[in-house]
Parts: structure tokens; C-alpha cells; sequence
């Protein structure tokens, strides 16, 4: 029998971003939250700091920052039809564990989603016609527009110091540019943009000559002294290039503990619980609420805590499975394509073109930092027309600089000998001499591309394991080719002696990293037969739990997700706290 | 990557000054230049640049940058600075007024500090005159001087020892930062344990506490910048005990390179080294002091303790020396001084140590009032107070003895004729200077040990009547019929005698090495009283022999 505690107002399930988000706007309105983290306490002092903090061995190999495996991890297939194995090493993507989630490990790469992004299935059918897509490209409108969000996005960038152009208190002579293609903004950014690296100089005057609009890419590394709307203070970012895979030690990169999470510890309204795994949602079938959540605390005690509000702020695809776990909503079926928990999921369709140069360049590597780059969107969806193409989508193609890491960072063209005196002496020549191209694309929803439960295995706490069925749609693959050979275009203008690219090519796998944006499993959307949560995130099925993060987007745009997710938070704090707290009850009628 | 960008720049030069450059530098290639560098500082400075030559091979830099380092590179029209009156010909700084090491320090942050005081946007009146006369290329000759030399063994400050607590706070700081103030930890930048990160990043280590505090309050106050305004936020966050306490503990570390003992002794004489009450740590004084020894007592009570004065209060007298609490004095003595009172071997500045309170204090006084003129020290001892004037006699002739330079190379035929001189004057059986000044030159003022360019020049100066005050009189009749070559023999004399109450001290001019109190196994009589053999040992493994 589980200890039952004395009921709170709210409880948040994670200790990342968003519950640092909830957590502080709900505590700030009186309210008494409780926030559940699975992970230990971190900080960026002493947690963050270097040289401890530079240790490649132990954040990029043995995932330091990380879910770990041996506890709870999911398993994965690529179509419904085969038998799903668990995942018992990290590799596609990168969950993390402890205070301040992913968010602390991240690139600090933050991008608005194109407006009409928002509103995809709409915007597609006006432009291009209702026959223009194949109808298993199942992409939604979001029930939120851009016109609604631009408010919160703004705000979102400002606590996390983002640094691009147009700035704050930027001089009227001077001309930086910025991008074209994105949408309409309501105030500058906070901070200047980040300085170029000289790869990405190299690239942006390829892209131009070309006749493209290449820009610096808005980066959550704060470029100066900054104080964020909650107060809290930001030093300048060194350039150290360990920004994935690490906490900032400079108190430079936006993750909760620097911009958020101190505000809502200091109020006595918030508790922070750390070392405690939530393995149900507890709720009343007949009174269609959530109860509370039980949860294992690091002792093994099971706990029940009781709450009036259950928001869900775990990691994209645990919100769905722990829906899935305790028997909420209806679980998403590819047989009949029916069902909603789990629907939707989709991830980031990355390709590479590796520009290498024969000659000594100097690129500097180690100079670098998560977000540094110079990057054009005029390939992202809205950027371009569609007709003829015959899919939907795109993404950009950035020249990142982000590290120089020993352990981590060697590239070489495809045809080197993978060890040996040839190996060696291509690390040595290309370790300075070497900018690679992202291209960083959307991820568009397929009827079999879903959340489930495993139904043979199970995790640490005797939950069934969730289950990923994965695999890059066609719509993806033909936009990923149109776009990366786009890439390759510029790659081939940057005078180097040879141009290597990754095409986007066979099944997925989830063994070689690709980017931590696994997106869908709790859409949001108009439609109760379609959609897990309505525009507020607020469940259809119980309307005291609220699923927030990116487990809410229909389809993942071709730009990282963090900014979306950070703005939809603040969105859906604001509809708790202005509406639901005061009034309990559906915001959206179904 | 320093030599990288050193190509454009050197590029951009005007062709005259290339032109005269390479001249200079093949010249110099050929033999090095005879320098005239005072005190044995020739010497010293020869012997470093060979044993840089040795490490960095023949650079044309270096030889300049040692005769920048010296004052040596002066063009005519200008009055002419040298960094060598407070930095030392090393480098070496000094931990009193907060004169900063720079032994080792990586070349291209000395020549982007000199190229900031220039342009004024490092404000410093001392450094900003001395940085506007140098050309880029001297900046930077001067800049790989230092860059290129073996840093000094850093000795203990003096004052009183920082507290445990003080060091653990800096400690943390420096570690991992401080999450109260929202402040990274130095060695995220600085590197682990302060080592630096060059070229970029100086290191820490062994770096003087007054110094970094003194730079961490200009962060804070906006008076200093960084490209990156990183300092600013920092120093902005850290309070004045974070700063007080992150000061002491680089302070209280050994500079990161790998020492190397250079066999020249400018650690352990004259210019500019870290200057220090127990420089010479295990050099007992005539009288063992009673309390056990610590290396930085706030009021060392040496041997002559009596001298100082009643309403005088040594500590503040240390205090004032160091241009007083955050640099509130707009000069401070140890800048020219030591702290140690050793003054400079150029003779500019005498020694002070164990000089008699009484004629310190009348110096002042006179300096003061203008009945002794110096343009130098007469805006400095208006700016203090008449207990003020009595706290740093105190404070200097109560300091433990301090060594000496060796006379290089000994005139041994001038100071037999000097002694002849101080015994009897220039009459054959006329009083001398001893009827006075004591048998050995060590009565009030003690003439013994102190520089012989000094003393020569305090005799012309009476023979002018230019030096008046207090028993001047009395010395323009004994100098009067005093030929310059008299004065110079007697001055050299002077020079080479050791008062009495300091013979001890000579004795041994090793140092210790850390600033660690003693180990509870070790007797207290090795500290205190007399150097011992472990001491010694101690002392020697410091230096790298």
C-alpha cells in the first residue's frame, strides 16, 4: 500500500524545462506545486564547472547527463509488423536525467517554427490543394496559431538570452543580417548575435553568391551581461565548444538552472523532489479526473501524492507511455489508425554534407559553441513553392561550429580507412580543415510512426517499457534529398577539393546519434478523435492533466524544437493559471 | 598563433621603423649590446637573456626586449621609463604595492596590457606614460622578454597570514565559483589551479594578492575592461570578501610553470622581487625574536625594535606602504621602496630597512617642508600625516634585515681608498665619516650597505648645497673640499660594508620556499632562530638546485 501524502495543488512530473515553467508561474499565483524529478540535484556550480565538466569520457561516452538504460528505456522498432527490441545503449537521442533535463545538455540552437507550420493540414490544402499530399502524410493544425504564440515565443527567448539579429539596443547603421524567412516578430532579440567563426563566413559567402540569405543562427548563449525577465543574470559565452552532451559552466547557455528554476525554488510555494521514478497517473475513470501520481521514492518506497492538477513535463516521448502506463486516453492503434495516445510521433530528418579542404584552413575547431553557425532557411517549408516537388516541408542547412572535442571530434571523408597510419594522418589534416553542413529537416507524421507499450519487457519499476515503430516516411526522404542536394550545391562552391554527403539513406536506425528532437505521442490539436490535448495542452480525456513539451506537436518543423516548446509552456501556464485555476474544468468543449 | 598574428601587424608597421628594426636586430645578432644598467643589473639581465637564448634561440626580440626592460631603449627627446624599477629585470614584480608578475606570463596578454595602457583603454597613470613611449615593437619585444623568462620562486608576502577559512573561500571560488553570487569558477577560463590558459587567459598562480585585488575591484568599479566584458560580470557578482579571498589563495600558490634555477640571483637581490619581511625567512636576526616565527607578522618587532616610535603603529606604517587600504594613497612607498625596504640597486632609491625611525621620520619631514628638495618624494610625504610620517619609519626600521646585493665586480684599490677616507677624512689624521656614521657605517643614518650611487650622489648634493635640513650643515663642511673621485671612492666603500647588526643576515641568501607555517614536527629555533640544515634543504629545493 503506497504512503499517500497530504494533497497539493499541482504536481509536475520532470524536473526540466517545462515544469520549471509550470512550477514557477503556478507558485508565483499562490498556488502549492510539487515538481518530481527522477534525476539528482544539478547546478552549474559546482555541477557544471570545468575542467571536471570537459570530460568527453564521461558525458559523451558514458552519457553522464543521461537517461540511464538499465533503469528505463524504451524499446524500438522500425514498422509495426517486426518484433521490438529494448534500447539498452543511448544512441539516436539523448532523454536527460536529472534537474533541468535535456535542456541542460542541449546546443542551445533556438528557432521559431514557420507560422504556417501551425497550421500545416490548412495551409497545404489552400496553397497546394487536398490532393496535393498522399493521405498517409497525417499532418494536423495545431489549434494554436503564431499570432497567438509570438507573445510567448518572444518572452521564452528573452529568458533564455537568445542572441541573433535584429538585437536589443542594436545600433540603427548597423546592417546584420537576419532571417528572412521566419515570421513576424514583436520585439528584437535580447542579445547581439553570436561572433562568425571563419567556416561559417566561408559558407555564408558561398550561400550568397548563390543567391541565398545566410544569417547567424539564433543561439541561447547569451553574447553579454544579461538579465533575464525573472532576474536572473547571464555572463558571456567563452566559445569553449561543450555545449551538447554538457552543462554550461559560464553560466552563458539558457537551461532552467540559470533562467528559470532559481526563481520558482526561491518561492515557498514550489518543492523540487529529486531521485523519485513517477510510474502511474492516478485517475477516476468515472469522474474523468486525474487524481495524483504514484511514484518510487530512491529508497523503493511507493508513494501516492495526491493533486487537484497533474501536468506531465517528463521527456517528449515518456509523457505518452506514462499515459499509456496508467490507462489514460485511448491508445493509438496503426491497424486502424485510430486511437489518440501515442499518434503523431515524429522526429528530425538529418543529413550532412562534410566540405573538406586539402589545404590548411585553420578553422580552429575547439573555438566553438552549440549554436554557432551561419545557417539559411530559404529551404525550410514556407521558404520556398512546393508544386511539382510532390512533398511537404524542409529545414535549414547551417555551417556549425560547435566543437573540437578530442574524443568526439575527427572527421575525414567517407573512403578513409576507419584505423591505421591512413586514418591518423586524415585526423590530422582534416581536424582543421573541415566545416560540415546540417541540414536540419522537418519530420513529418506516418500512420505507422507511433507510441506504444512493449509487451514483453518491462523496466526497472515493473512498468511495461514504451515502445517506439519508427521509420523515416517517403514524404521526408524525397524532402530530404530536394533539400540536401541543395547543400551539397553550396558545399560544391566553397573552393574545397572534396565534398562528402550523407544522404539521408536506408531505414532509420536508433544506434548512431541524430538529434534529441523526438517530437509527438500527446498531440495537440481541434479534434478530440485526432488530437490527445486541446490548444492548451490540456487533456481531452481528463481535464485536470495537462501534457506539456513536444510530445503536443503534430509534426516536427525543419528547426529545433526547444523555442516551440518553451513558448507553448508559457502558453499553457498562462491558461492554468489565468483560467483553469480559477475555474476548473474543459477550456476547449469537445 | 601569437607569431600568426604577429605577421600582419608587423606588416603594418611604417617601413622606416622596419627598416631601422632590422638593422638594429642584425646588429644586435652580432654582439650583444653593452648595457649600462646600475647594481649588477647588467649582469643579471646578460645572464637571463643567454640562458633565454638558450631555451628560444637567438631572437632579435629578446635583446630588445631586454633593453626596453631596462630603459635602455631610449630615444632622446623623451624622459625615458623603465620597467625594470618596479617590475624587476625578470619580471618578478613585487607583492607590496601590487606590482604584477610577469615572469612567464604568456607574451601575447603583455603586449595586448602595454598596447591597452597606450591607448588608454587600461587606465593606469603609472603604466600609461611608460606604454605610450614604447613602439609596437618594443611592446612586444618586452612582452616576449618576460614571456620568456623562468618565473621567480614566489615568496611569502608579508602581513599577517590569510586565515584558513579566507583560503578555503578563495579555493572554492576558484574551483567551481560560487553559487551565491551566480560566478564561475576562474579555472573554467584561468585553468585548473590558476595555470593559465595561454595565450589568452594569464595564469593566477603565485600572482601577488594585492595585485589581483586591486584588478578585481577595477573589474567591479568599470575601471578596468576586457574584450569580452567577462571580467566585469564576474568581479561585479563576487563581494569584497570573495574578491579578498580568491586574491589571497592564488596568491598562496606557487607560479604554474616548472621552476628552473637560473643560477643569477635577482629572486634573492635587489630589483624587484617579490619583496617580503622574510625574503630570507631562515636568516636569523642578531636577536632571536621571542614569539615564534610566522612569516607574515603584521608588526615584525625585529632587532631594533626601539627605535620605533611611541606614537608610531608599524602595521600602519605597512599599510601606508602599500599605498594604503585599496590604494587610497595616491602613492605608495614600496612601489620605489620595496617593501622590504630594500630600495633599488640603481641607487634612486635607497634602502630603507632598519634604517633609524628617527631619520626616516626627519627625512619626511624635510621632504615635506621642502627643506629637502625631490620632486619625487616631496608630493608623496605631503600626502602624509605627521603619524602617519612616524608609522612608516616605524614600519621600515623595524623590519627583519634583508640582504644585499653583491658589488660587481668589487674596485678593490677605490674602497681601500674610501675606507681610508671614512677612518680619517681626506686630512691624514682627521676625523672620518666613522666619528659619526660608527665604526662600521652602521650608526644613524647607517651608511653600510647602502648603494654606493646613493650615497655619491647625496654627497654632491651637500657639496652644492642643494641638500639642506637637519645636520647638513654640518656634512657641506665635511664634503667641501671632497674631490668627485673622494666621493666615489668613500660612496664605494660604504656600499661594501654590511652593518653589524645585519652581518648575520648575509649569511645566508637563500629563501624559503612556501609561505606554510611550520610543521608541528619541525623545532620552532629552525624558523626563528637560526637557518639549520633543513632550512636550508628546504630552501634549496625551492630553487630547483
Amino acid at each position: 500500500m503506497p504512503k499517500r501524502l497530504k494533497p497539493v495543488d499541482v504536481v509536475l512530473v520532470g524536473g526540466g524545462m517545462t515544469a520549471s515553467i509550470l512550477g514557477k508561474q503556478l507558485a508565483e499565483a499562490g498556488h502549492k506545486v510539487v515538481a518530481l524529478e527522477r534525476g539528482r540535484m544539478l547546478n552549474t556550480v559546482p555541477d557544471f564547472q570545468a575542467p571536471a565538466m570537459h570530460d568527453e569520457l564521461k558525458y559523451i561516452v558514458r552519457h553522464g547527463l543521461m537517461e540511464d538504460t538499465s533503469v528505463q528505456t524504451v524499446s524500438f522498432r522500425n514498422f509495426p509488423h517486426q518484433h521490438p527490441l529494448p534500447m539498452r545503449q543511448l544512441g539516436s537521442f539523448l532523454p536527460g536525467t536529472g534537474v533541468g533535463g535535456a535542456m541542460v545538455h542541449w546546443n542551445g540552437q533556438i528557432w521559431r517554427f514557420q507560422p504556417s507550420w501551425l497550421r500545416l493540414r490548412s495551409a497545404v490544402n489552400e496553397r497546394y490543394g487536398r490532393n496535393f499530399l498522399p493521405p498517409d502524410v497525417t499532418i494536423q493544425d495545431w489549434g494554436v496559431t503564431y499570432e497567438e504564440l509570438e507573445p510567448y515565443y518572444t518572452l521564452f527567448e528573452q529568458v533564455c538570452a537568445t542572441s541573433a539579429a535584429p538585437y536589443e539596443g542594436q545600433p540603427p547603421g548597423e546592417l546584420l543580417p537576419s532571417d528572412p524567412h521566419c515570421g513576424p516578430r514583436s520585439q528584437p532579440y535580447p542579445n547581439p548575435p553570436m561572433k562568425q567563426a571563419y567556416s561559417g563566413h566561408l559558407y555564408g559567402e558561398a550561400a550568397r553568391n548563390l543567391g541565398y540569405h545566410p544569417f547567424q543562427v539564433p543561439s541561447a548563449n547569451s553574447t553579454r551581461a544579461y538579465t533575464n525577465p525573472f532576474g536572473m543574470t547571464y555572463k558571456p559565452c567563452m566559445y569553449c565548444g561543450f555545449c551538447e552532451k554538457f552543462g554550461c559552466e559560464h553560466f552563458a547557455k539558457a537551461s532552467p538552472q540559470v533562467a528559470i528554476l532559481p526563481v520558482a525554488l526561491a518561492n515557498r510555494n514550489f518543492e523540487l523532489r529529486t531521485h523519485v521514478h513517477v510510474t502511474r497517473i492516478e485517475h477516476d475513470k468515472r469522474a474523468r479526473i486525474a487524481t495524483g501520481v504514484t511514484y518510487v521514492e530512491a529508497g523503493g518506497r511507493e508513494v501516492f501524492q495526491p493533486a487537484h492538477v497533474v501536468a506531465l513535463c517528463a521527456f517528449a516521448y515518456k509523457n505518452p507511455v506514462l499515459m499509456l502506463q496508467s490507462g489514460i486516453g485511448t491508445p493509438y492503434d496503426p491497424a486502424t489508425r485510430l486511437g489518440t495516445i501515442g499518434r503523431n510521433y515524429s522526429y528530425q530528418t538529418m543529413s550532412e554534407v562534410d566540405v573538406f579542404y586539402d589545404r590548411e584552413m585553420h578553422f580552429n575547431p575547439f573555438m566553438g559553441a552549440g549554436a554557432l553557425g551561419t545557417v539559411i532557411t530559404d529551404f525550410n517549408n514556407e521558404s520556398f513553392d512546393h508544386a511539382g516537388l510532390g512533398f511537404i516541408g524542409g529545414g535549414y542547412i547551417a555551417a556549425y561550429q560547435t566543437n573540437g572535442r578530442p574524443i568526439e571530434y575527427h572527421p575525414m571523408p567517407s573512403d578513409t580507412p576507419r584505423w591505421g597510419l591512413k586514418w591518423k594522418e586524415a585526423v590530422r589534416k582534416y581536424y582543421g580543415s573541415t566545416v560540415k553542413l546540417q541540414i536540419l529537416a522537418s519530420s513529418t507524421p506516418h500512420p505507422n510512426n507511433y507510441i506504444g507499450l512493449d509487451r514483453n519487457y518491462r523496466d526497472a519499476f515493473g512498468s511495461p517499457l514504451g515502445m517506439i515503430t519508427f521509420d523515416f516516411p517517403d514524404n521526408d526522404r524525397l524532402m530530404s534529398s530536394y533539400v540536401t542536394s541543395k547543400a551539397r550545391d553550396i558545399g560544391k562552391a566553397m573552393g574545397s577539393s572534396k565534398v562528402d554527403v550523407k544522404w539521408l539513406a536506408g531505414h532509420y536506425s536508433i544506434v548512431p546519434y541524430q538529434t534529441t528532437h523526438n517530437t509527438g505521442g500527446a498531440i495537440m490539436g481541434t479534434d478530440p478523435s485526432t488530437s490527445a490535448v486541446n490548444r492548451y495542452l490540456q487533456s481531452w480525456d481528463l481535464h485536470n492533466l495537462w501534457v506539456v513539451g513536444a510530445s503536443a506537436f503534430p509534426q516536427n518543423d525543419g528547426y529545433n524544437p526547444t523555442d516551440t516548446v518553451g513558448a507553448l509552456t508559457f502558453w499553457a501556464a498562462d491558461a492554468l493559471v489565468k483560467r483553469y485555476m480559477p475555474h476548473p474544468g474543459p477550456l476547449v468543449s469537445a | 598563433m601569437s607569431r600568426a598574428r604577429r605577421i600582419p601587424l608587423i606588416a603594418l608597421l611604417g617601413a622606416a621603423l622596419a627598416m631601422l628594426l632590422a638593422i638594429g636586430c642584425n646588429a644586435q645578432e652580432q654582439s650583444p649590446p653593452k648595457l649600462v644598467a646600475p647594481g649588477g643589473r647588467a649582469e643579471i639581465a646578460q645572464g637571463l637573456l643567454q640562458q633565454a637564448v638558450r631555451r628560444y634561440g637567438h631572437r632579435s626580440e629578446l635583446t630588445l626586449g631586454m633593453q626596453v626592460m631596462l630603459g635602455e631603449n631610449c630615444r632622446a627627446a623623451a624622459p625615458c621609463y623603465s620597467c625594470v624599477t618596479c617590475h624587476g629585470v625578470r619580471g618578478a614584480g613585487s607583492a607590496g604595492p601590487g606590482i604584477p608578475r610577469l615572469t612567464g606570463q604568456s607574451d601575447l596578454y603583455l603586449d595586448h596590457a602595454l598596447r591597452s595602457f597606450a591607448s588608454g583603454r587600461r587606465a593606469s597613470d603609472v603604466m600609461q606614460p611608460v606604454a605610450k613611449q614604447l613602439t609596437g615593437n618594443e611592446m612586444r619585444a618586452v612582452a616576449e622578454w618576460c614571456a620568456a623568462q623562468t618565473p621567480a620562486v614566489a615568496l611569502p608576502v608579508p602581513g599577517p597570514l590569510p586565515q584558513e577559512a579566507t583560503l578555503a573561500r578563495g579555493g572554492k571560488i576558484a574551483a567551481v565559483g560560487s553559487a551565491k553570487a551566480r560566478v564561475q569558477g576562474c579555472a573554467n577560463c584561468h585553468g585548473p589551479a590558476g595555470a593559465g590558459e595561454p595565450p589568452i587567459f594569464p595564469y593566477l598562480a603565485g600572482q601577488y594578492p594585492h595585485y589581483l585585488e586591486q584588478q578585481l575591484t577595477a573589474f567591479k568599479q568599470g575601471t578596468r575592461h576586457d574584450p569580452g566584458h567577462i571580467m566585469q560580470g564576474i568581479a561585479a557578482q563576487l563581494d569584497g570578501a570573495d574578491i579578498d579571498a580568491v586574491a589571497e589563495y592564488f596568491g598562496s600558490m606557487q607560479p604554474p610553470i616548472h621552476l628552473q634555477q637560473v643560477g643569477i640571483g635577482e629572486g634573492l637581490q635587489g630589483a624587484g622581487r617579490p619583496a617580503s619581511s622574510s625574503i630570507v625567512g631562515s636568516d636569523p636576526p642578531p636577536d632571536p625574536p621571542k614569539q615564534p616565527h610566522k612569516s607574515r607578522q603584521s608588526a615584525p618587532v625585529g632587532a631594533s625594535g626601539a627605535h620605533a616610535s611611541r606614537q608610531a603603529r608599524p602595521g600602519e606604517g605597512r599599510l601606508i606602504a602599500f599605498g594604503g587600504q585599496f590604494g587610497q594613497l595616491q602613492y605608495s612607498c614600496a612601489s620605489c621602496h620595496q617593501l622590504d625596504g630594500t630600495g633599488d640597486p640603481s641607487g634612486a632609491f635607497p634602502r630603507l630597512a632598519q634604517q633609524k625611525a628617527s631619520y626616516i621620520y626627519q627625512s619626511l619631514r624635510e621632504f615635506a617642508s621642502g627643506a629637502r628638495k625631490s620632486a619625487v618624494m616631496q608630493p608623496i610625504a605631503q600626502e602624509l600625516s605627521d603619524e602617519q610620517m612616524h608609522s612608516v619609519a616605524a614600519f621600515y626600521s623595524t623590519l627583519r634585515p634583508q640582504p644585499f646585493p653583491p658589488v660587481l665586480p668589487p674596485d678593490k684599490a677605490a674602497i681601500s681608498r674610501g675606507r681610508k677616507i671614512a677612518a680619517h677624512g681626506i686630512t691624514p689624521k682627521g676625523p672620518g665619516c666613522d666619528s659619526c656614521h660608527g665604526r662600521h657605517g652602521d650608526a644613524s643614518p647607517y651608511l653600510a650597505g647602502q648603494y654606493a650611487s646613493y650615497l655619491e650622489q647625496q654627497l654632491k648634493l651637500f657639496k652644492s648645497h642643494k641638500r639642506r635640513g637637519q645636520q647638513a650643515i654640518i656634512m657641506q663642511t665635511v664634503v667641501g673640499g671632497m674631490t668627485e673621485a673622494q666621493m666615489r671612492d668613500v660612496s664605494l666603500y660604504f656600499a661594501s660594508r654590511r652593518p653589524r647588526f645585519m652581518a648575520i643576515a648575509n649569511v645566508l641568501r637563500t629563501s624559503h620556499s612556501g609561505r606554510a607555517a611550520p610543521s608541528p614536527s619541525e623545532p620552532l629555533s629552525h624558523c626563528g632562530g637560526g637557518p639549520g640544515r633543513r632550512g636550508i634543504e628546504r630552501a634549496d629545493h625551492a630553487l630547483g638546485r
